[in-house]
């Protein structure tokens, strides 16, 4: 903002140098009539929009906040927004009318007013900011509620000494009940207290109930939020067995890869590799692979950034859809590359594929287009390294040395320099190709000429005849390289000259060589010169051993896989630098927390078993508790705040009835305030009836056994303890049956 | 999240500018403008990080939209509501051009500040918008009319309001397919799958709910098993849809259950479903290329075009391009139907036909006279591809049934006037030779 301000200034003369147009601007908004107020606004939005300082109308600005008009208010609202950091003392002066506005009976302008009030930024009023928040946490409205938990971001940025109280509205808006303020209350949490997660204990299971209903937006911070509790709740899956919560997370997300929305989908297939185990990953194989090949260009970029992750990672899984990955001419060269690499991936990691692959790459090979073509035998030299390819895959690449396309030919000379390594002995025959290759000049971009050099002087040994013949050529053309390959060329005469019997000529080629070198312009080449000279001919100590140090076995090449670093999915991953606010995946916890914690405090739970199973399960979930009691007992005080109940509840088991009292109590507080929402009218109709029925004293087996039915969630525990539940979002109104 | 958002016309200059954000500053238009607007000719990745600020953008006609951001985002987030926001501006102003974004631009903004506040993503659902914000500025609503707003800003249906009334209740699906096809030049298909939506356009009046029904193998099996071999027996084909995708009305876990597609249809025109299929696709056409090198002078080409479906059916606006080697002098070309035309700009000869009816065949033939050049290289045969439009669905699916049951309302499902149409279309189509 301070920049925008001075870079204005040239701006703000243009507009102001039209003195004449600023008058009839400024005479227009002072002129009291609607219509003229409202025409000269846009035309001052318009020299916003274009970038032009239009600061100098503020003070007549300022005063229209309170116009009854909205379409003028809300352009005004636009001005302020941009301009009140500015200019703050005047911008004091709205802040009155938006406090008139957070109490208007419409909610569209109590929520217009807190959205505006929060986003212009005056660190002045962020104690009025604060109440108008806490306030509006409260409103009957949820979009009024949405607002607030909106503004809770903007208003901790502006002043985090806020954030202690901010967190206490955060956690009240955690509970709420209207998906579209969950979406937004989850999003201040991702902001503001990430940390906190006892916050989410008692919120889990709803959330993960609630996440299909919530907009599209909502349900992408609702899953990195389940995710990292997930994470750090949670043990990793062994043999496919999941905690039961862990579990519950994994089947609400699943529906949603039938998301219109491709974000959507990418976040539940992410979701599923970080909590997931192999079955639940290769459910969303499927919808991954529409998105990448889907239409939309964009899109169609990040889905296959993560099939090519998924490569890496378990190329089986990608494998049966390597049809998919076939290159089309026409296709954009970013998503071309992309494929080239989740074929080459492929082929490395299942090599059952990988005929298929090479005979794609090869026709790409050939094709005109250079920066494919070029990676396409990079990646052929990748697959190469596998050791049962080898041989097939070096006979293609030897095809290509002669391509005329330099960097064709260079990249396949540099491909192959690296699979000789592997084998030298073997491919004597490759490296005398290669060297003549050179000796006849041929041999393409320095790269490729490097590459020779270097193999030569490495396995001087093997082609004794052919060597000093390269030698000779690369001393020859000396003085005509680039640094690189004089670097190289003086390695070889280094190597060379250590061999044991050497002929004259490689001897005076040598000290040619090194004589060059020593008065070249690049002061690291005449360093190095200098430096293996003395190794090789000095009378030092370690001159004994330059023979070792020399032709020291060299390890082969690993090539590291820098993309692994990152969150799939994550800008940081996409780019390959850590972006600004990039939080790394929690490592799983070492012991999961008991899941009496994520245990809601109603009872309205169904348990469909036998009575003897049931038996075992009540045992242990109060054995668990007693593990963890002093730790939910604080953890309940902290959250339900103003209602102290959490102190009976700690006390009494999982599902006694003095839990069940409270929840009617909490039900019928909640539902002052949700109660006119629209949304949930009918299912706190159904919850109030379903709380009546357990009034009455019940003995917890019955409690267990007997009650049917919920209208939010059905928990039923099967006999091996593992436990699932059932979403369903609709109330089923099976109250009638408890009752008798 | 997003820390700026900004609309640049085809020259770079700026006609919206949003910042949510401290850490942008209005040097970040410059800047994007200079290194992905004005680099012409490089690709341009649809992601930039410049100076560790980082661009997303999307083109559409000659408007570019870029969404700046400096903090650590999902790179898909960002780019669907950009195509969201797309969307949006679409259905308010038709099309997105540099004229309609100057004539509206307060409605932009106030869309923006509806859709993205502080930077992130909020309801994008066109139908809710346009309750509230309309092109005539805001309305002072009357009390029915605040409470329906209240209804659909804040409950479960968002995307239609209620008391929508119709004299006529009239519905059209359109299902839309495009075939990708990657052959080989044996006539082995390397790559093929179609993705196909069905959009709607619905006018009925009410609260209606709708039940969606198309010949997927799944859902027949499902319901072969319990109504005895029903499906079987009418012998109807079945489809194997691949994966797909919904709009947001269409209730997701009902789908998961049982398959079965049910919404509340958003009023007006939308997207309600995306699929695709990989097997048994109906091909359109094929192409088979006959290539003769004869000298270092002279190519002789043959492509046999042959369409393959029904007789009675006409595919249209067939084109089919043959590239030709860089140093084509001159090109004879001799076709028994439609027009074909070399040209020397593209490096290809264009072949056009207007229509083709089913199970026909057609063939062109080329010599091709080639200038010496020193060039030694062979040539690296690009494939050739083709475009068309067919009416039927590739992938062979059809709509069974789409049912309409208003309880409230005395209207049944028999009238409603409903209209279904297939068009097929090619996305990238392409044979290797």
């Amino acid at each position: 903002m301070k920049d925008a301000s001075s870079s204005g200034s040239a701006d703000d003369g243009a507009l102001l140098a039209d003195g004449k147009k600023l008058e009839d601007l400024r005479n227009a908004l002072e002129s009291g009539k609607d219509q003229h107020q409202i025409d000269a606004m846009k035309k001052v939005i318009g020299y916003i929009a274009k970038g032009r300082n239009a600061s100098a109308l503020f003070p007549n600005i300022v005063k229209l906040v309170a116009s009854s008009q909205p379409e003028l208010k809300k352009l005004v609202y636009v001005y302020l927004e941009r301009y009140a950091e500015e200019q703050q003392d005047l911008a004091l002066l709205s802040i009155s009318t938006f406090q008139r506005g957070l109490k208007d009976h419409n909610q569209l302008i109590r929520g217009c007013a807190l959205r505006v009030m929060s986003s212009i930024r005056l660190p002045i009023i962020s104690p009025i900011l604060l109440q108008g928040i806490s306030e509006a946490s409260t409103d009957m409205s949820p979009y009024v509620r949405k607002t607030a938990a909106h503004a809770i971001p903007k208003l901790a940025s502006i002043d985090p000494t806020t954030r202690d109280q901010l967190i206490e509205i955060i956690s009240r808006l955690l509970g709420d009940r209207a998906p579209l303020v969950a979406g937004s209350a989850v999003l201040a949490y991702l902001r503001v207290c990430s940390d906190r997660v006892d916050l989410l204990h008692k919120n889990y299971r709803k959330l993960c109930q609630m996440l299909i209903d919530v907009d599209e937006w909502g349900q992408l911070r609702f899953l990195e939020v389940l995710t990292r509790y997930a994470r750090t709740q949670f043990t990793a899956p062994k043999a496919g067995k999941l905690d039961f919560d862990h579990q519950l997370l994994l089947t609400a997300c699943q529906p949603l890869l039938l998301s219109r929305n491709a974000a959507v989908v990418l976040k539940v297939v992410v979701t599923c590799q970080e909590l997931g185990t192999d079955e639940d990953i290769s459910k969303t194989i499927g919808p991954l692979m529409a998105l990448a090949s889907g239409d939309r260009r964009e899109t169609k970029f990040v889905a296959l950034e993560h099939v090519y992750r998924l490569a890496c990672s378990s190329p089986h899984l990608v494998s049966p859809y390597l049809k998919n990955f076939t290159i089309f001419w026409a296709e954009p060269e970013q998503t071309a590359l992309l494929k080239i690499k989740i074929l080459t991936k492929l082929a490395v990691g299942s090599p059952g594929t990988a005929h298929q692959v090479n005979r794609e790459l090869e026709t790409i090979s050939f094709w005109d287009k250079e920066k494919l073509a070029t990676e396409a035998v990079r990646s052929l030299g990748e697959i190469a390294t596998v050791p049962e390819l080898t041989q097939t895959t070096l006979v293609k690449l030897m095809t290509l040395i002669n391509d005329k396309r330099e960097n064709v030919s260079g990249e396949a000379v540099v491909s192959i320099q690296k699979l000789i390594q592997i084998n030298p002995e073997r491919n004597e025959a490759v490296i005398k190709k290669l060297a003549r290759l050179f000796i006849r000049e041929t041999a393409g971009t320095s790269n490729a000429k490097c590459s020779i050099l270097w193999l030569v002087g490495e396995y001087a040994n093997l082609i004794p005849k052919v060597a000093p013949d390269v030698l000779r050529v690369a001393a020859k053309a000396f003085i005509k390289e680039v640094d690189e390959v004089k670097m190289h060329t003086l390695t070889l005469a280094a190597k060379m000259s250590v061999q044991k019997e050497i002929p004259e000529q490689v001897a005076l080629a040598s000290t040619y060589v090194f004589n060059l070198a020593r008065y070249d312009q690049s002061y690291d080449l005449r360093d190095r010169a200098r430096f293996l000279k003395n190794l090789i001919f000095g009378q030092s100590e370690l001159s004994k051993f330059a023979k070792d140090i020399l032709t020291a076995e060299k390890p082969f090449p690993k090539k590291i896989e820098s993309d692994e670093r990152f969150r799939c999915g994550t800008m940081s991953s996409s780019l390959g630098i850590e972006a600004r606010m990039y939080s790394a995946l929690p490592d799983y916890a070492l012991e999961a927390s008991p899941s009496s914690l994520r245990e809601l405090p109603k009872p309205i739970k169904t348990v469909q078993a036998k009575t003897t199973s049931s038996k075992k399960t009540s045992k242990s979930v109060s054995s668990s508790e007693s593990e963890s009691e002093s730790e939910s007992e604080s953890e309940s005080e902290d959250i339900s705040g103003p209602d102290d109940e959490s102190q009976s509840e700690s006390e009494s088991d999982s599902c006694s009835e003095s839990e069940s009292s409270k929840s009617e109590e909490e039900l019928s507080e909640e539902s002052a305030f949700v109660n006119t929402a629209i949304t949930n009218a009918a299912n706190d109709l159904a919850a109030d009836k379903l709380a009546d029925p357990k009034n009455q004293p019940v003995e917890i087996k019955e409690d267990i056994s007997d009650t049917e039915a919920t209208p939010v969630a059905n928990i039923f525990i099967s006999k091996d303890m593992k436990i699932s539940r059932d979403l369903s979002p609709e109330p089923k109104s099976t109250v009638s049956s408890i009752s008798d | 999240m997003i820390g700026g958002l900004f609309i640049y016309n085809h020259k770079g200059e700026v006609l919206i500018s949003r910042i949510y954000r401290d850490n942008i500053t209005r040097q970040a238009t410059d800047a994007f403008r200079v290194n992905v607007i004005h680099a012409r000719g490089t690709v341009r990745s649809p992601v930039t990080s410049i100076a560790r600020t980082n661009f997303f953008h999307v083109k559409r006609g000659n408007v570019w939209i870029c969404a700046v951001t400096k903090d650590n985002v999902n790179a898909a987030t960002v780019f669907e509501f950009l195509n969201r926001i797309v969307n949006v501006m679409q259905s308010y102003f038709s099309k997105i051009s540099e004229e309609n974004i100057k004539n509206n631009f307060v409605l932009i903004y106030e869309l923006l500040d509806e859709i993205l506040d502080f930077g992130y993503p909020q309801n994008t659902e066109v139908g809710a918008l346009k309750t509230f914000i309309t092109q005539q500025g805001i309305k002072t609503q009357s009390k029915e009319e605040q409470a329906q707003i209240t209804s659909q800003v804040t409950g479960q249906i968002g995307w239609r309001r209620e008391g929508i009334k119709y004299r006529r209740n009239e519905l059209f699906l359109d299902v839309l397919e495009s075939v990708n096809l990657l052959m080989s030049p044996q006539g082995q298909v390397l790559s093929s799958h179609v993705s196909g939506k069905v959009k709607m356009k619905s006018y009925l009046s009410g609260m209606p709910e709708c039940k969606f029904g198309m010949n997927d193998k799944l859902t027949l099996d499902k319901s072969a098993v319990t109504r005895t071999d029903d499906a079987s027996k009418s012998g109807k084909p079945s489809i194997a849809i691949d994966d797909c995708t919904f709009h947001q009305c269409v209730r997701l876990s009902k789908f998961e259950a049982d398959r079965a597609i049910s919404f509340i249809p958003p009023d007006g025109e939308y997207e309600l479903m995306r699929y695709r299929t990989t097997k048994e696709i109906n091909l359109p056409f094929r192409v088979i290329p006959l290539v003769k090198e004869n000298s270092k002078q002279k190519l002789e080409l043959k492509i046999v075009l042959k369409s393959n479906f029904k007789p009675s059916l006409l595919g249209q606006k067939i084109e089919v391009r043959i590239p030709t080697p860089k140093n084509t002098a001159s090109v004879q070309l001799l076709c028994a139907k439609g027009k074909a035309k070399y040209k020397s700009s593209d490096n290809a000869i264009v072949w056009k036909l207007k229509r083709l009816g089913g199970m026909k065949e057609s063939t062109i033939t080329a010599e091709v006279e080639l200038l010496p050049t020193s060039d030694k290289k062979k040539w690296s045969r690009p494939p050739i591809s083709m475009n068309f439009e067919v009416p039927f669905a590739p992938s062979g699916l059809k709509v069974r049934y789409l049912k309409v049951f208003e309880s409230k309302l005395n209207y049944s499902d028999h009238d409603v006037i409903k209209w279904v149409r297939y068009i097929g279309r090619s996305g990238l189509y392409e044979t290797r030779c």
